[in-house]
């Protein structure tokens, strides 16, 4: 186990560069999430720390070892693809033993520890198996059981939930967390969907078009999201975000609404001002640091009621722990807890 | 790794290619059987004056075209006969495979004894026949011998189009019939608006890959008329190895190969561009 | 024509559609038929036949292969012949397909777009220039310059078809096994190329039969009737005998059927692939 320190990395395909001068710390053992949208380079970069894809420019170091040009088979990464990548023509058997058979493993060897992997990840019974045989969960665990055997310095994981339908996703988004949680090998976890971020990673990287734009544990970024783009990825249902002019009173906005600030800020000009659903309460109206919005929807889903309602041609998510006695068409006004709300200028978060 | 397997392959497939060029740039003969090295459009000039080579084109073309037309007639007849059989249908479609499977060589030997004059099944069955004159000359006379040489390379080739007329009338969904005689559609209709647009495209595939596998022919015309028919390929043949100038044939190969790679590119064309919209939608 | 499955098609729809059917599989089929029963009737016979059906069934004409022609010679060069040049295509187009399947460079495009090409230019526009470089090399007259000849038919398509199958395997395979150790070519080895095999095997069956069916090379690169293949001996059986139906039919028989056994054994892949990679 160790650290992976990536230092500038850049990628260009051709003349085009996707990774543009990244640097990203991964700890010793921690389970490490990049999150973003397609295209944004995270598979690019696990690639590159796979050894799949060329290093342009920049550094790649595991523990202390610079990797950049070392050939995969060298790097000791274990890595679980999106589509498992499992070998058609082996068995469940040698393809989780198919690592140690490359290294030149005594056989008696590799039949011990795929037992003994095959247990921790509940596949015993299913050795003699041929991929095709298995259902979608269990080729994932297959893929699994083939990174875990020959104990890799890391782990990686391209979107390895995402062919999987959504009961099984959580279910093995747990099962990968206990693993980790057994085994602490250092992992970087690459997906798109951040629900998985949130729930499984110690430390999140969000990234966008090759540049990372925050990393840090992942309530932290919920809590403090460091630009608009961050703030409105991270968090299901995401962000409400109004953009508006920032004046002493707070944030006026086109229609002449006053969204409520928590204390003045030196900055003006335009400004986002963002409120996470779950911060906003339904007040009378024309209660002050109050807008007016019309209900389109209203979801219940039991714990909570979700309200979507839209102001002045702009869609607004408020969530609910009671649920508001309101019906589609209704006009209402909702007030912003002030002391949760966050602003962004151009450059970023403003406080 | 990689270059050694690539310099073989421009070896093997660009070598004669690049013999072709500049043989036909040359003045190589029997009696002169080496490249000179001088360089001359001598016979570039007497292909374009050469009555009889753009007979062989015109005839090359109305070749493929019959061959074309047949192929798919018949190919898609017997692909909307079987679509549908349950009982024996392996052995329907192995009846419609088997032509195929016959070497060009077979067939023309086949045929050549069935077109036989005197003697061949063909007039045997015509004399059998009232008012019919039983004596045709299937492979002299000069109005039947192209249609009669089209007919075997029909038989031959038609199987082609069959499976992949099968593959694509199997791969449009029975809802489609369904709701088309929901709709009231009668059987032609639905097959002129359900089953021909849905194989259009591999219609067009098989097209032009019938087309170049016409303008190749060569086995079938070559035994079946010894060489006297001359399409481009067998004229080629001829330069070389009947009037051994084989700069000539260098030259009419030269052509072929030109009218090949147009084919070739419209081929392309059209299964990378397919290839693209499945691949968008 | 195409009546859909919700309709039920009256009695006499499904007669015509029987009619039909059978009608056009004798048409096609007859030609195969009557090959059969020339091949059995005694030498000469063909000339009164009376029936279509045979009568006086005789294996004499096979046998006649072997005592008066060198039948069984030919069939061993063809044997020689068919496999030494598919089982080089086949090598030589599994390299240069996995080459163009997997590494990207500049006017690999084009490199595809001229081997399809050179698929599909006529045997005998190579022929030719073949034949003058095969003078200045000493290769005529030799079962080595037919084999190199046919390579140059196969390997095209060896190439185009074996590309067409790396590319269907997913590259994250090699991905896996090379985090698992291997090398590119080990990966290569220990997962794509068993991978591929089947493909492989239909990779060599086409270039065998390909080979096997082409006279134009050992027919005129080759002199000696004993260097002939038995596509090349067959073709002469015409020039020599005409009219000698009985034993041009026989020798078509026993030429046309290792290639129908091969084809029927493919079948079904040629069915199911024919139109991501097919050309025939």
């Amino acid at each position: 186990m160790a650290p992976i320190k990536i230092t500038s990395l850049r990628k260009a395909f051709n003349a085009v560069e996707v990774v543009h001068g990244v640097d990203i710390t991964v700890e010793d053992g921690e389970f490490c999430v990049f999150v973003g949208p397609s295209g944004c380079g995270k598979s690019t970069i696990l690639r590159m720390v796979a050894g799949l894809e060329g290093v342009t420019s920049g550094e790649i170091r595991l523990g202390d070892r610079l990797i950049n040009d070392l050939p995969p088979k060298d790097r000791d990464i274990a890595m679980v693809f999106q589509n498992y990548a499992l070998y058609p023509h082996l068995t469940v058997e040698d393809n989780i033993g198919f690592p140690l058979r490359m290294r030149g493993v005594d056989r008696e060897v590799i039949r011990a520890e795929v037992r003994r992997v095959s247990e921790i990840i509940g596949l015993q019974d299913l050795l003699a198996r041929h991929p095709r045989q298995l259902s979608g969960g269990q080729r994932q665990r297959v893929a699994m059981g083939r990174a875990i055997v020959r104990n890799p310095q890391a782990f990686l994981f391209d979107e390895p939930l995402s062919n999987l339908d959504a009961q099984l996703r959580v279910q093995m988004r747990t099962q990968i967390r206990e693993l980790h949680q057994r085994i602490r090998t250092t992992t970087i976890y690459v997906t798109h969907d951040q629900v998985e971020a949130m729930t499984m990673a110690d430390r999140i990287v969000v990234l966008k078009d090759g540049h990372v734009e925050q990393s840090g544990p992942p309530l932290e970024i919920y809590d403090r999201p460091a630009n608009a783009f961050v703030a409105r990825f991270i968090g299901s249902p995401s962000m409400n975000l109004f953009t508006g002019a920032l004046t002493e009173q707070g944030v006026r906005l086109d229609d002449g609404a006053v969204l409520p600030l928590p204390k003045r800020y030196g900055a003006t000009g335009t400004a986002q001002y963002g409120v996470r659903p779950e911060h906003l309460e339904i007040v009378e109206i024309g209660t002050p640091g109050s807008f007016e919005a019309e209900v389109a929807v209203v979801e219940p889903t039991g714990a909570e009621t979700m309200i979507f309602a839209r102001r002045n041609g702009q869609d607004v998510t408020a969530t609910f722990r009671m649920r508001p006695a309101v019906k589609p068409g209704d006009r209402v006004a909702l007030k912003p807890d002030v002391d949760t709300i966050h602003l962004f200028g151009e450059t970023g978060r403003l406080d | 790794m990689m270059t050694p397997p690539l310099m073989l392959l421009a070896l093997v497939v660009g070598l004669p290619v690049l013999e072709a060029v500049m043989l036909s740039f040359d003045r190589v003969v029997l009696t002169r059987p080496k490249l000179a090295g001088d360089f001359t459009f001598h016979n570039y000039a007497r292909l374009v004056g050469d009555a009889d080579a753009w007979m062989a084109v015109l005839r090359s073309c109305l070749y493929m075209c019959g061959t074309v037309f047949g192929s798919i007639v018949l190919g898609l007849s017997a692909a909307l006969l079987t679509r549908r059989i349950v009982r024996f249908r392996g052995l329907w479609r192995s009846i419609f495979i088997l032509p195929w499977t016959m070497p060009a060589i077979v067939a023309a030997m086949v045929w050549g004894v069935m077109y036989d004059a005197n003697f061949g099944i063909l007039n045997q069955l015509l004399r059998m026949l009232p008012f019919v004159d039983g004596n045709v000359e299937w492979l002299l006379d000069k109005s039947i011998i192209l249609p009669a040489l089209i007919v075997v390379q029909v038989w031959n080739e038609f199987p082609v189009a069959y499976i992949f007329f099968l593959a694509a009338l199997h791969s449009i969904p029975d809802e489609l019939y369904e709701a088309a005689s929901v709709d009231g559609a009668s059987p032609f209709q639905q097959f002129l608006f359900v089953t021909l647009p849905q194989i259009r495209f591999v219609l067009s595939v098989i097209v032009v890959l019938l087309l170049i596998f016409g303008f190749r022919a060569f086995p079938v015309i070559f035994l079946l008329t010894g060489g006297r028919t001359e399409t481009l390929t067998v004229a080629t043949f001829n330069a070389a190895f009947r009037s051994y100038d084989f700069s000539y044939a260098a030259t009419l190969g030269v052509l072929a190969i030109c009218v090949s790679m147009v084919l070739v590119l419209i081929y392309l064309q059209l299964t990378l561009r397919n290839g693209k919209a499945e691949a968008a939608s | 024509m195409s009546a859909g499955p919700a309709m039920r098609r009256s009695a006499a729809a499904r007669t015509l559609h029987m009619v039909a059917l059978t009608g056009l599989a004798i048409v096609v089929a007859f030609p195969v038929y009557w090959m059969i029963v020339l091949a059995m009737t005694p030498l000469g016979f063909s000339r009164q036949i009376t029936s279509i059906l045979p009568s006086d069934l005789t294996f004499d004409n096979f046998a006649s292969l072997v005592v008066e022609r060198p039948m069984l010679r030919w069939l061993w060069n063809s044997t020689l012949v068919a496999t030494l040049s598919s089982g080089i295509s086949m090598l030589i187009g599994l390299s240069c397909g996995y080459a163009l399947s997997r590494l990207r460079f500049r006017g690999s495009y084009v490199v595809l777009v001229l081997v399809l090409a050179s698929q599909m230019v006529p045997s005998t526009s190579i022929l030719v220039p073949l034949y003058t470089l095969f003078m200045d090399l000493g290769l005529l007259n030799t079962i080595h310059g037919v084999v190199i000849g046919h390579i140059s038919l196969v390997l095209p398509l060896a190439i185009w078809m074996s590309k067409g199958f790396f590319d269907s395997l997913p590259e994250e395979l090699e991905g896996a096994a090379r985090l698992d150790g291997c090398s590119r070519l080990g990966a290569l080895w220990f997962v794509a190329i068993p991978l591929v095999s089947p493909g492989l095997a239909a990779i060599f069956v086409y270039g065998f039969v390909t080979s096997w069916n082409d006279f134009l090379f050992p027919r005129h690169f080759v002199q000696s009737e004993n260097l002939w293949t038995a596509a090349a001996g067959l073709t002469s059986f015409r020039g020599e005998y005409f009219t000698l139906f009985e034993p041009q039919m026989a020798a078509s028989i026993v030429f046309a059927f290792p290639v129908v056994v091969l084809f029927f054994f493919l079948q079904r892949r040629m069915v199911s692939g024919s139109l991501t990679g097919g050309v025939k």
